[in-house]
């Protein structure tokens, strides 16, 4: 057990009297409860943490936030996960981590040799390298060498996910003093409130500094604010919970880790706010100089974190590098901590006096940079330069170098909610302008870097912002606060002298600035283009510490202002989300959605191979008996529907009734052929164009009465036909008297076909006359049949006499039994829908995704004679007929008998002349083992096919030619009579 | 389990699926519900019958299973007017009730509706989305509150499932 050699004996938030044990690496080491991984390793004096991703250089904590680049770890046991920043796991007993990119420990790694070949892997390296003689030889072992964290694997024993969704009037993100000012506010005018921190506890940079509230420590303040938001039932807190994108209409997505039920581990909240307050803070960044990524370089703000939150002397001797004021507080904050701050070297030659103060008695090098940091697995010194006469005056021992950049309003939600941008000189950073949506950034993020100025702007902000909700406007009662200055002289990198020293602007991705120069030499001049060659800006951290300094490097080398260059896209997440967060729920067998019918199990526990068969419905696609192959079961279950009798269930056939003056009329219109000629108690097969003339669906319309219909459409375009109908009813004749109403789920229905039907129908017992004449093909009747109430109709998909039984859901397993037992004398045979598939092909009937593949008319299929002649219009007609005036010619629906009778064509080849690798004139849609032809059989659609019947066409298959004799597409029972029997 | 709630599958009812101007249905539907509710986006409950107005023409009938023949003659949807749509669809859905003090959570993470008592008050009653498919919710009176969730019949198993997942 390695002691806590760094922990400060007073003082910061961690709870000293519950100690924690953790493995890092392998070994264990103790921290306190409040800590979080990076802090409590910092404790302990560990500060080589990882190894960078390219060069596997050794890499350390650098900041104390979400921002983090240089450390991310991978949880092991039962907290498993990938790519975590240190700096947001909290720290939990038993907590086991390791490294990353090292192997096979940060210390020794043997990926460190890629620091002696970095020549041969600048920017884009991959791009033109590794080309000979493949790309492909190389990658596994480039991916490998470079890959992060292991995905986590196996089962997630206890843990949950969670997907939920939340509504507010005010969504403020950010609990620091500009989010809680502007969640007090808007709560206090009666607004719905949803306050979300991505920290445990409220406060965001209170917690870290030593500024006055009211006179007092500012915990005071945040704890009554808390309190107050607490004592609101209008108000939602979430802590733990990061908001990693805004969509459109401003929906937030917040992951909540932990939660507030026990067990539910990650919860990703989806949050439609009316308006939304971005108070997230502004971001600190790196300084580029030679060596800035050695383990004891760190940002300045970190520093406050770790001494004032988490009590942690992050080293003995330190040196502050800084443009800007605020790194003046971190030096005091070391100096007060009993650390030796040897020096702040400042790249300003004009220091303000206030900034001083805040460091009283420090030595402060003004004019000067840091050229480079010494050390290798840590810091162990810096040079100083002076910036007039470019030459280095000074080097100087340390074992900790502070660096801050200035800071960058965290405007990443702002800019994802399509919010313009503007770089603000004064800040030398980019500030948030406008919002297309109503979102609007409050403190720092709206770059107010004064702690009164954020207070004031968060109460302005969730004032508007409640206001702009429809509450009352209430006046700001604000605490009084410093005001302290911020100033800063914009520094986007210090050269190197001499080569072979590598600047990191983009350390997450191992990026130089040498880099982002070899992209403008290369030609890639737009920020993007540079971002995607280089990788900079883009990763785990998204370039929250580095990307504007690469910004600066462009706009330099291309003699713009920052104000001419603009920034890259900010994308979502803006920090790492698990992909089980997103599922939530979702997952198992709810991760695709499925529909039952109320046989599925029994036709599971028949044996039944189950899948979906389109909208969802998971259908059996044929019944095995014992060893039975697919093929065989398929063709023992169509025998038995030609020679015999077979069911299936047709339940999830689209149904819609339509009711209504002109329910005629809306049919006519949508279907190509007339159907208000239609008699009560008959039906009419019917097919249904697109505006473009294509092929929409096919089914049957049976009149009910006067002015009901009852419209059966393909089961995969149920959902389609339904929002086709409900279009043209609202849409296009809303002055028509229709209603549509599903009833798909109403009634379910086993369809009896084969021979032996109607023998079957008479067993069950009805009061229905099944005599073909009194009930004839395309008709209609309602009756009992086996004592249910039911409506029979006589159509057929398969080409034999068949009685699709529709009753209630709740009749239909009874139904189904009984059918079972009824044709058990008759060898009666459950059908599943492959047998359907070789029926209706034998047939020639079509299919939707088959035959009907969004490209063909009714011609195209043999069927003009859809197309009524003495209709005045109906949807799609016009563009057939102006298609079909052009003359081109067009691919027929035609048979296919393969001249070798037992060689089957792979359903979707090409078709094309003498089988060449040319322009394909068609494709096999359908291609079976027939049980009346006893070969094998196909459908297809071949250019002029309908003239070529009796020609050769040719199939083009892998390794082979498949020559096929041009028939007509009908195999079975062409006059009909069959079905009409 | 988690969260402090149940959710009970619900026996098969009588529902009668009504479309027609509102003047039209309140006047057909007299004779079978004395109360009515007054705007879209809301059911009320007279004894044992439910009647949901869910759009500008839009209803739906819900009574007790065994009343499904008596509403059948009284009704009569087969000899509705052409003005009037009315289909029986007892079976078309499958009820859930959520109760417990945790229902809204259970809700929030089946639907993205906002179901705060300004947008949905008690006696709420609306076509939304559920576990991603459509979803009739309605927002049951009382200090505790519970929530009905219908959805296609055919979702039922899936529906289900989803719930045992969420509070196991």
């Amino acid at each position: 057990m390695m002691p806590n050699s760094y922990r400060l004996k007073d003082g910061g938030r961690i709870d000293r009297s519950k100690p924690l044990r953790f493995q890092f690496n392998g070994r264990e080491y103790r921290g306190c409860q409040g800590d979080t991984l990076a802090s409590a390793l910092l404790a302990n004096g560990i500060h080589l943490t990882a190894r960078s991703f390219k060069y596997h250089r050794p890499r350390g904590i650098i900041s104390a936030g979400c921002e983090e680049p240089g450390t991310f770890v991978e949880l092991l046991g039962p907290d498993s996960s990938g790519n975590r920043a240190a700096t947001m796991v909290p720290l939990a007993d038993g907590l086991k981590a390791k490294s990353v990119n090292c192997w096979p420990s940060p210390e020794f790694d043997l990926g460190g040799i890629n620091q002696f070949l970095a020549g041969l892997l600048p920017a884009g390296f991959y791009y033109k390298t590794f080309m000979w003689p493949s790309w492909r030889l190389y990658e596994p072992l480039i991916r490998r060498a470079a890959g992060l964290a292991e995905a986590p694997a196996g089962e997630f024993d206890g843990r949950e996910f969670e997907t939920r969704h939340a509504h507010a009037d005010v969504l403020v993100v950010g609990a620091g003093p500009a989010g809680l000012s502007a969640a007090l506010h808007a709560a206090r005018a009666g607004a719905r409130v949803m306050l979300v921190d991505e920290n445990a506890e409220a406060g965001g940079s209170l917690l870290d500094g030593r500024e006055r509230i009211d006179g007092a420590a500012p915990g005071e303040w945040v704890r009554s604010a808390i309190d107050e938001l607490a004592g609101m039932n209008n108000v939602r807190r979430l802590g733990n919970s990061t908001a990693w994108g805004i969509r459109e209409h401003n929906l937030a997505l917040i992951l909540e880790r932990g939660g507030e039920k026990p067990g539910a581990m990650l919860r990703n909240w989806r949050v439609r706010a009316a308006r939304i307050v971005v108070a997230t803070g502004a971001i600190e960044r790196t300084l580029v100089f030679a060596n800035n990524d050695r383990p004891g370089v760190m940002l300045a703000s970190a520093a406050l974190a770790y001494v004032n939150r988490f009590a942690v002397a992050l080293g003995r001797k330190a040196v502050v590098f800084t443009n800007n004021d605020s790194a003046y507080a971190s030096a005091g904050c070391l100096k007060n901590a009993g650390i030796d701050v040897r020096a702040i070297v400042d790249c300003r030659r004009n220091v303000p006096e206030a900034a001083k103060l805040r460091a009283d008695g420090v030595r402060i090098l003004r004019g000067c940079v840091v050229s480079e940091a010494h050390g290798r697995k840590r810091v162990s010194g810096v040079t100083v330069r002076s910036r007039s006469t470019g030459e280095d005056c000074e080097s100087i021992e340390c074992d900790l170098l502070l660096h801050s950049g200035g800071w960058n309003p965290a405007v990443h939600l702002f800019s994802q909610s399509r919010g313009d941008l503007r770089f603000d000189d004064a800040l030398a950073a980019y500030v948030p302008v406008a919002s297309s949506h109503p979102v609007a950034c409050a403190g720092a993020a709206g770059g107010r870097m004064t702690l009164a100025g954020s207070l004031a702007d968060g109460a302005r902000v969730g004032i508007e912002a409640a206001v702009a909700a429809g509450f009352p406007r209430i006046p700001a009662a604000l605490p009084c606060a410093s005001e302290d200055s911020y100033s800063i002289e914009a520094l986007w990198n210090v050269e190197p002298r001499g080569a072979g020293r590598k600047c990191f602007v983009d350390i997450l991705n191992d990026v130089t600035d040498g880099d982002i120069r070899l992209a403008l030499r290369e030609g890639y001049r737009n920020v993007e283009q540079v971002k995607r060659y280089t990788t900079g800006g883009m990763g785990l951290d998204q370039g929250k510490t580095g990307n504007i300094n690469i910004l600066g490097i462009i706009a330099a080398a291309q003699g713009l202002a920052l104000s001419e260059l603009g920034t890259t896209t900010f994308r979502s997440p803006y920090a790492p989300v698990e992909f089980g967060a997103i599922g939530g729920t979702r997952s198992g067998p709810v991760f695709l959605p499925y529909r039952h019918t109320p046989v599925t199990a029994w036709n599971i526990a028949r044996g039944a191979v189950i899948y979906e068969a389109g909208a969802r419905w998971r259908r059996p696609g044929y019944f095995p008996i014992g060893a039975e192959t697919l093929d065989e079961a398929v063709e023992r279950e169509c025998k038995a529907v030609r020679n015999g009798v077979g069911v299936y269930d047709g339940s999830p056939l689209g149904k819609f009734e339509l009711n209504g003056r002109d329910a005629s009329k809306l049919l006519e219109l949508a279907y190509a052929n007339s159907i208000e000629s239609l008699k009560p108690g008959r039906g009419r097969y019917g097919i249904m164009l697109s505006d473009d003339g294509l092929i929409l669906d096919d089914g049957v319309v049976f009149r009910l009465s006067k002015s009901r219909y009852l419209a059966t459409t393909s089961t995969a375009n149920a959902d389609l036909v339904h929002r086709h109908l409900e279009f043209i009813r609202q849409v296009e004749r809303p002055e028509w008297d229709v209603k549509i109403t599903e009833v798909t789920s109403q009634w379910c229905n086993a369809t009896i076909c084969g021979p032996q039907a109607r023998e079957i129908v008479e067993g069950l017992g009805t009061d229905i006359d099944l005599d073909p004449e009194s009930f004839p093909f395309m008709t209609w009747r309602q009756g009992r049949v086996a004592e249910f109430s039911s409506r029979v109709f006589r159509v057929s998909f398969t080409g034999e006499l068949s009685f699709e039984i529709n009753v209630a859901p709740r009749d239909f397993a009874a139904l189904w039994d009984r059918i079972m037992d009824v044709g058990a004398p008759y060898g009666i045979a459950p059908v599943g829908s492959e047998s359907n598939h070789v029926l209706r092909t034998e047939k020639g009937f079509l299919s939707l995704g088959h035959e009907v593949d969004g490209t063909v008319d009714p011609y195209d299929l043999g069927m003009g004679w859809i197309m009524s002649g003495n209709k005045l219009d109906s949807i799609g007609r016009r563009s057939v007929e102006l298609r079909r005036q052009g003359g081109a010619p067009r691919r027929e629906l035609v048979g296919l008998l393969p001249l070798d009778p037992n060689m089957a064509i792979p359903e979707g080849s090409p078709l094309t002349p003498e089988g060449r690798k040319t322009r394909t004139e068609g494709f096999v849609s359908a291609c079976v083992k027939s049980v009346v032809k006893e070969r094998w059989i196909a459908l297809g659609l071949l250019e002029r096919g309908r003239a070529r019947i009796g020609q050769t066409a040719h199939a083009r298959v892998k390794g082979a030619i498949i020559p096929a004799k041009v028939v007509a597409p009908c195999f079975y029972d062409p006059e009909g009579s069959k079905l009409r029997s | 389990m988690r969260y402090d709630a149940s959710v009970a599958k619900q026996e098969l009812q009588a529902l009668f699926d009504i479309k027609g101007r509102a003047d039209e249905v309140r006047e057909y539907l007299a004779g079978v519900a004395r109360l009515l509710p007054g705007s879209p986006c809301t059911f009320a409950a007279d004894g044992s019958r439910t009647i949901y107005f869910l759009g500008r023409s839009h209803w739906l009938l819900r009574a007790p299973l065994e009343q499904e023949i008596g509403l059948l003659e009284e009704l009569r949807p087969d000899d509705a007017t052409e003005e009037l749509s009315v289909v029986l669809v007892s079976d078309s859905y499958a009820f859930f009730e959520i109760s417990g003090t945790d229902a809204p959570d259970i809700v929030s993470i089946a639907s993205p509706l906002d179901i705060g008592s300004r947008a949905f008050p008690e006696f709420g009653a609306t076509f939304t989305e559920a576990f991603g498919i459509k979803a009739l919710l309605a927002r049951k009176p009382g200090d505790r509150g519970a929530y009905e969730l219908a959805v296609d019949r055919s979702y039922e198993n899936m529906v289900a499932e989803y719930f045992r997942r969420i509070l196991r």
